[in-house]
């Protein structure tokens, strides 16, 4: 979880990262933030989020994007 | 068939009479044929071209589809199998599917660069004069994106296969998407595509009201401006400077009043019929950052591109191959966002090369995607300034600066569109610069020579007033959610607001505006004859 913060944190200084549930519906994540965070979470989790998990409810809160790690490591 | 034609309203009045006359079983099939009849008016051929790419979209979609049944079934049936060789058969299944997705989509892009850009190469070869004088088939591109959303969706689990060949063929031929767009998802347009409806006069008044506010824009507003227009691109170099600027605000008005006219007129026709588009425009000159815009512009066109072209690329092998050769000399960081940056402007590159094959549209590609990246990197530069000025940066002059900045920076970049060639654009770029220039402005000299009355000049300048106006009032609180995230998942916005709630509970208001915009159409509209209504801009996608 401290993984995903961290990231957030690095493209979002501005953001409480840990407290924030409207990453997507609020407009702080765009596309290009989504594709940045994803190679990165791949890379640190050794993983490999598909295309098809590109949805907003995956990505509107650290706690969303950590469920879809734990997801992925389980695939 | 032109959406601004008189035989297109007397087709769409005689359908709209059968559509609600019929038993509610023939709609649909009325409206297939419909359809086919519209599309029939462009020529048989292409009537034969759509239904051939429906067929292959279909048959692949089937062929995805029956896999992952298969699948289903075999792991059902070996439920001896391990973990390790049920995640081993799972892949291999995937694999199958996806060469059926790849194939599909190549063999469909292959149909629409054929058509976009074999005319070009044979003419600049000076070969095959058959093949340079090929006829552009309407629509091509929006039909034909259509089908790789769907196969590409049914391929990532999104939508349902349509096993039913005839509902896939009214999903891609579906008549008031066919100009223009919008690019349509199956998983959002057959909510209420095979529906079955009935009379409903709120549904009919409303969508009328839009029809005759987009026939407005068009025949009023965008085709006034387009005279402005015309004058400048007969002489660019006549016009330099100043000449350049008006250029840039008279082409945007003309393209927004044209594409989002044409917009009303097709979601307009299409909710008259009880079914809903998606909407493709929201209040794009509200947008403080250029991608934001993008959110707000095309939307159809741009989470189009972001959701099949670049996602895709970003998360590909080779972006990952690219990643890692680049980390040894950037360190991780570094790599991921330049790896990052090139996906955006490769993604950038192919929108530029779809709006045309010139050397200007790949260039217009690639500065949107620049300015997008230079914005969003500049945005985390002058973050500590907006903690230490907060009121400043929240405030309505920095939105207000900040939009003005928008407009003029998408707006410059679209002259490339307009000239067309490229060192000419940046030597008139260059002019905007002379200041001496800009007292034309005040003497009135370059407003009379740009081909417009005073009269149609303060008609121009009404005509701006009234489309911000009413973009603001008829834009819907659901609707900003929507271009926070590129809209790819959310229900379409209904289009009117609080605008449209009021006009239902006030007929006399609606008829008295009804009427006035008619009249406003009849008065100063460019159609019939003596004038050349000229074609929507976006009728050669």
């Amino acid at each position: 979880m401290e993984i995903v913060i961290n990231l957030l944190k690095r493209l979002h200084p501005e953001i409480d990262a840990a407290n924030a549930y409207g990453l997507v519906d609020d407009g702080i994540l765009t596309s290009l933030d989504v594709v940045t965070l994803i190679m990165e979470l791949n890379e640190a989790f050794e993983i490999s989020i598909p295309v098809e998990e590109i949805l907003p409810t995956n990505f509107n809160s650290a706690e969303a994007i950590f469920a879809l790690v734990e997801r992925m490591q389980d695939c | 068939m032109q959406l601004h034609s008189m035989t297109f309203l007397c087709f769409f009045g005689c359908l709209l009479l059968l559509y609600y006359t019929v038993p509610r079983c023939a709609q649909k099939p009325l409206l297939f044929v419909g359809s086919i009849v519209f599309y029939a008016f462009s020529g048989w051929r292409n009537v034969l071209l759509i239904l051939s790419m429906t067929v292959l979209a279909y048959a692949v979609a089937r062929e995805i589809d029956r896999v992952a049944h298969q699948k289903k079934m075999s792991l059902a049936a070996h439920e001896e199998w391990s973990e390790e060789q049920r995640k081993a058969f799972s892949r291999r299944s995937r694999a199958v599917q996806r060469r059926w997705m790849l194939l599909g989509v190549a063999i469909l892009l292959l149909g629409l660069s054929f058509f976009k850009f074999a005319p070009a190469v044979a003419k600049a070869v000076g070969t095959l004069p058959r093949l340079s004088s090929l006829i552009f088939p309407m629509g091509i591109s929006f039909f034909t994106f259509q089908l790789i959303t769907y196969v590409v969706d049914v391929y990532r689990g999104k939508v349902a296969c349509e096993r039913s060949f005839y509902r896939l063929c009214l999903f891609s031929c579906y008549f008031p998407q066919l100009v223009q767009g919008p690019i349509s998802r199956y998983g959002e347009l057959s909510a209420t595509l095979y529906t079955p409806v009935g009379f409903d006069a709120g549904g009919v008044s409303a969508g009328l009201m839009r029809v005759v506010w987009g026939y407005l824009k068009k025949l009023v507003i965008a085709d006034t401006a387009m005279i402005a227009v015309g004058t400048i691109m007969q002489a660019p170099e006549r016009f330099s400077g100043v000449g350049v600027l008006l250029l840039l605000v008279l082409y945007t008005v003309q393209i927004y009043g044209d594409f989002t006219g044409g917009m009303d007129i097709a979601i307009g026709c299409s909710e008259m019929l009880g079914i809903r588009l998606r909407e493709n425009f929201l209040h794009p000159f509200a947008s403080t950052t250029v991608g934001e815009y993008w959110r707000r512009w095309h939307i159809t066109m741009s989470t189009f591109f972001t959701d099949y072209v670049f996602y895709p690329l970003s998360l590909s092998k080779t972006a990952q191959w690219v990643s890692a050769r680049l980390r040894h000399v950037l360190g991780a960081r570094w790599a991921t966002q330049v790896t990052v940056w090139l996906t955006t402007l490769l993604t950038w590159l192919l929108t530029g090369i779809w709006h045309g094959a010139g050397l200007n549209f790949a260039l217009w590609g690639l500065l949107n995607g620049v300015v997008m990246i230079l914005g969003e990197q500049l945005a985390r530069v002058f973050a500590p300034l907006r903690k230490k000025f907060p009121h400043y940066y929240e405030g309505e002059l920095h939105r207000l600066l900040c939009c003005v900045r928008t407009f003029l920076i998408v707006g410059l970049l679209r002259t490339l569109d307009v000239y067309r060639d490229v060192p000419l654009t940046f030597s008139l770029w260059g002019s905007l610069f002379d200041l001496r220039q800009y007292g034309a402005l005040l003497d009135g000299t370059v407003w009379s020579s740009l081909g417009l009355s005073s009269g149609q000049w303060w008609l121009l300048a009404f005509g701006v007033l009234l489309m911000a106006v009413v973009g603001r009032l008829t834009l819907e609180d659901g609707e900003v959610a929507q271009v926070k995230w590129g809209a790819a998942a959310q229900t379409p916005p209904r289009w009117g607001g609080r605008f449209r709630d009021a006009l239902g509970r006030r007929p006399m208001l609606y008829a008295v505006l009804m009427a006035l915009m008619l009249v406003v159409i009849v008065i100063f509209g460019r159609y019939g004859y003596g004038y050349d209504a000229s074609d929507f801009i976006y009728n050669q996608f």
